[in-house]
């Protein structure tokens, strides 16, 4: 534990400390906190989530989706990349925070097929 | 702590070791879910929080250095966690939640001395959510988790005077809050003796 080295440290500070530390010693967190984190962690993927996984994962589970809906779509040019990418992460388990789905949500069309192509 | 075994706890969960994750969570959780609560002053929220920076450390446990200890590898996911916990949450919730828990403990009996600890509590509480969220984070840090100026510099990855400057006005707002609030309870004494 390390000291408090602010200049001018009083009685107030002690005070302000303490009153801190009662308030937050009355919580505790919840009991079944442990059970919750151990259930999710297995469900989770074994190795991270990164860009390319996803996007190999989607293009494994949806291309042929996307693929037809573009071909009967008059403007899936502008629809493909929301409609399609919410549409399967709804689907999958794939957690909604996830910074790979900001990111892949956040591409464009023309780099989604660029990717599809290559 | 035992740095030791955290260490090698860390090494385990690399590994995928969920026993370890469960055991770094036994040791841990108190002191993320209490810093989490500090900042967001909202139970549900460090509840959340708490699962939150645990399965960070799930996922992205390559990334820590097994070689240094975790504890400002947590305080940092749990405040930058709750710093956007903060900018998310709507206005009106907030007050809306303000509103149910006053009314909440209004109904609540106590003795009298439990009445002034719960008011002094409650004080601490409210100026501290009153704060704004930089010198809120430090203070939490500084006088909850009891972290010098360095070790926040380092865990925020703020500069030391940075650090400083947050901790001096924070204190000083804190300090003007509970002058009011004792003129406050002054003026109540008088007009009931």
């Amino acid at each position: 534990m390390s000291s408090h080295d602010m200049d001018g440290m009083d009685q107030w500070d002690v005070y302000l400390g303490r009153s801190l530390r009662d308030w937050l010693a009355q919580y505790t967190p919840p009991v079944d906190g442990k059970e919750k984190l151990l259930q999710h962690a297995r469900s989770l993927p074994t190795q991270p989530l990164n860009l390319n996984t996803f996007l190999h994962t989607l293009v494994r589970n949806v291309f042929q989706k996307i693929f037809s809906f573009s071909l009967l779509s008059s403007n899936y040019s502008t629809q493909l990349p929301t409609v399609y990418i919410n549409s399967f992460i709804s689907q999958s388990d794939i957690t909604p925070w996830s910074t790979e789905l900001q990111l892949l949500q956040s591409l464009t069309t023309r780099r989604v097929f660029l990717f599809l192509l290559h | 702590v035992d740095l030791a075994s955290d260490r090698l706890l860390i090494t385990l969960l690399q590994e995928g070791d969920l026993e370890a994750l469960g055991t770094l969570y036994d040791r841990h959780r108190r002191m993320v879910y209490r810093t989490a609560l500090a900042i967001t002053n909202d139970e549900e929220a460090a509840s959340d929080l708490l699962q939150d920076v645990f399965l960070r450390l799930y996922r992205f446990a390559n990334r820590v250095d097994a070689s240094r200890p975790l504890e400002p590898w947590l305080y940092r996911v749990t405040t930058n966690l709750a710093y956007t916990f903060m900018k998310r949450r709507k206005r009106w919730w907030r007050a809306l939640k303000d509103m149910a828990e006053i009314l909440a403990r209004e109904t609540k009996p106590s003795s009298e001395k439990l009445a002034e600890k719960e008011e002094e509590i409650d004080w601490v509480r409210k100026a501290i959510a009153s704060l704004p969220m930089t010198h809120r984070v430090v203070i939490v840090l500084y006088y909850a988790n009891n972290q010098s100026i360095q070790e926040i510099s380092e865990i925020l990855e703020i500069p030391v005077g940075t650090v400083k400057s947050r901790l001096y006005y924070g204190r000083q707002t804190l300090k003007k809050k509970l002058g009011m609030e004792k003129e406050l309870r002054q003026e109540v004494t008088y007009e009931f003796t």
